[in-house]
């Protein structure tokens, strides 16, 4: 470089995040492909355009709606600037999940990083809860009904759920209290936890050392700045280009203001909640939107505190064969899945062949016991077949989990129109 | 025999990184914890409803009884709620909120029942589901008749699972 003072400064800025020396394989980009890097400087773009929206956006039901009309269509880069926002906000959800899924089957959430995974996994609820909130502030039709829909979802929680919902919404339907309210988290508190709880996330990195790599690959350090310095760069100017450009052509959704009155035909909440609405129209409420995703968070969190035989930090799947093993799962659940939904959508009318029995065991128990016996089945299989040991069925049944919700997901936002039939 | 009983208990770990609580400690923590308490009783009762629980009635006037037909749907869209005057003669008072997940149902003159554009749940005229997703019958209100009027309690909605005559409010 030709400026060797602005080089410095911007080496010794990095260097409050890096050590001086770094591991060669650390900086590959196949080992973290960037993602955690990314999902911070996201979150510093949102921070910046979020600021900057505030000074246009009117956090009130008569006039949040025109404010973002009025923004986008008489202030100078104003659909711009929310497009920007929009879509760093979609993308920081999904590279927060990929992250996720990377640091998983790159074993590096083991030993002393297993704290880090409980602070990642808060990062992600926070991520989720900062996304659902901002959704609610254009104030339009598609916003409206879906958050009406996401905290109806709630509401079916056994004991709790209804007050949990109201809670949520500061009223019993959505009005200007569940603006008022999400406004508040939305542009304060999320933004200051999450601020809190990347710092942490971030010191905890450096306190393990680094990214995780596997032992045999340890070499000679060599220079943070610039081998680092200059990847991360790089790819941060990549992907603010990327996003400039795809907000400059795609703007973000905008349909009439919101009528508490007229529902849309068909609505939806949130694309990265359909996985559990879709999950609702096959299983009963009290299974699909309490007890399996309890389950879930409570497996996810055990997942580092496992006594396992063996831990092999920083293998990508953990052996060959927990390579196989994903692999050969992943495809059994997306078949699994999307025939399951298939069938109970065409075939199955299990309420009306034993209507004597109670919902809940018609609706419930036995959908729940349909999708899992198979499951369990194919678990037992890995273990016995393939000789697979504690890791490899923990790997496979993490894969079953993401890629059953992402099937959901896909089938719920793409595959459904009208009324919520399938559409082929 | 108390100390006995403690100091026999197995150690684990070595003396020196044990954390001993002694006066100062014990007080700091306390302090802590019941200031980390006031806060998030503060904050969880700033979010709480402000509105009581049972709010008062608020009638809402409907008309004259005589205005009414026998087996008709009456919408009232803005309240909320549609009022059926069944065969019999009978009210009932239904939420326009569908027991699915929230959305305002819409009644289909042509197919004689409720029906709600979200999810195509449907709902007959006295509530109870025809099709899921929705498992519940739509809530409805509580009627009275005063003056040859009715009168709609639009402030609070009863959930219920299933239809039963008992819910019918006749003059
Ligand atoms: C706002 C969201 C997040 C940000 C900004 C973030 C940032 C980062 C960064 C910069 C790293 C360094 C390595 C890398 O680039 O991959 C990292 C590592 C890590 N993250 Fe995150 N992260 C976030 C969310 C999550 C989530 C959702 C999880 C999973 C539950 C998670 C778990 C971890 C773990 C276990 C490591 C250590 C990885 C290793 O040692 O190789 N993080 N994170
Ligand atoms: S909200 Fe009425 S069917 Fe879903």
């Amino acid at each position: 470089m030709k400026h060797p003072s602005m080089d410095r400064a911007i080496s010794k800025f990095f260097l409050h995040l890096h050590p001086k020396k770094i591991e060669p394989k650390a900086i590959l980009f196949t080992r973290t492909f960037g993602l955690g890097g990314i999902a911070a400087l996201l979150f510093v773009i949102l921070f910046i355009t979020g600021m900057l929206l505030r000074f246009a956006y009117v956090p009130s039901g008569v006039g949040a709606y025109d404010s973002i009309v009025r923004l986008q269509d008489e202030l100078i880069f104003g659909r711009m600037l929310r497009n920007f926002h929009y879509w760093s906000a979609m993308l920081l959800v999904v590279v927060s999940f990929l992250h996720l899924v990377r640091v998983f089957y790159s074993q590096a959430i083991y030993f002393q990083r297993r704290k880090n995974w409980l602070y990642g996994l808060l990062l992600m609820f926070l991520v989720v809860s900062s996304n659902f909130t901002g959704y609610l502030l254009p104030w339009d039709q598609l916003s409206f009904w879906a958050v009406t829909i996401m905290t109806n979802m709630l509401s079916y929680i056994p004991f709790f759920g209804n007050s949990l919902a109201n809670l949520v919404r500061g009223s019993k339907v959505v009005d200007e209290q569940t603006l008022l309210r999400f406004y508040n988290f939305h542009t304060g508190v999320l933004p200051l936890l999450m601020v809190f709880f990347m710092s942490i996330h971030f010191w905890l990195v450096r306190k393990a050392r680094g990214v995780t790599i596997p032992s045999s690959e340890k070499a000679e350090k060599v220079d943070t700045s610039p081998h680092l310095v200059y990847k991360e760069v790089l790819a941060a100017l990549i992907v603010v280009l990327v996003l400039l450009l795809f907000s400059f052509f795609v703007n973000a959704p905008l349909l009439d203001k919101a009528k508490p009155l007229v529902s849309p035909n068909h609505s939806k909440a949130p694309w990265y909640f359909m996985g559990f609405q879709e999950l609702l129209m096959h299983i009963h409420p009290a299974f699909a939107s309490f007890l399996l995703p309890l389950f879930v968070i409570l497996f996810f969190i055990i997942i580092p505190y496992v006594p396992y035989h063996q831990i092999n930090e920083g293998v990508w799947f953990y052996s060959e064969k927990g390579k196989k093993i994903t692999f050969i799962s992943a495809i059994f659940t997306t078949v699994f899945t999307l025939l399951l939904i298939l069938i109970d959508d065409l075939l199955l009318d299990i309420g009306g062949w034993f209507s004597g029995l109670p919902v809940i065991f018609t609706e419930g128990v036995l959908p729940v016991l349909c999708y899992f016996v198979p499951i369990g089945g194919f678990i037992f299989y890995v273990r016995k077949k393939l000789k697979a040991d504690r890791m490899e069925l923990v790997i496979s049944s993490v894969t079953i989990i993401l890629v059953a919700y992402v099937v959901m997901m896909l089938v719920g936002s793409l595959l459904r129109g009208e009324g919520m039939q399938l559409i082929f | 025999m108390f100390k006995l009983k403690w100091a026999s208990l197995p150690v684990t770990g070595n003396f020196k990184t044990m954390k001993k609580i002694n006066r100062r400690k014990f007080f700091r923590g306390l302090i802590y914890s019941l200031v980390s308490l006031e806060f998030g009783y503060v904050f969880f009762r700033l979010l709480k409803l402000n509105k009581p629980a049972s709010a008062e009635a608020i009638y809402y006037d409907a008309g004259e009884v005589s205005f009414f037909e026998k087996g008709r749907v009456y919408p009232f869209g803005s309240a909320r709620f549609f009022l059926y005057r069944m065969e019999d003669g009978g009210f009932i008072a239904l939420s326009s909120r569908c027991t699915h997940l929230g959305c305002i149902v819409q009644f289909n003159a042509s197919n004689d029942r409720f029906e709600c554009p979200c999810h195509a749940s449907a709902f007959e005229k006295n509530g109870r589901v025809i099709t899921s997703p929705a498992t519940r019958a739509l809530d409805y209100y509580p009627i009275a008749f005063k003056d040859d009027k009715v009168l709609v309690d639009t402030g609070n909605p009863v959930r219920r699972s299933k239809f039963d005559q008992s819910q019918v409010m006749y003059v």
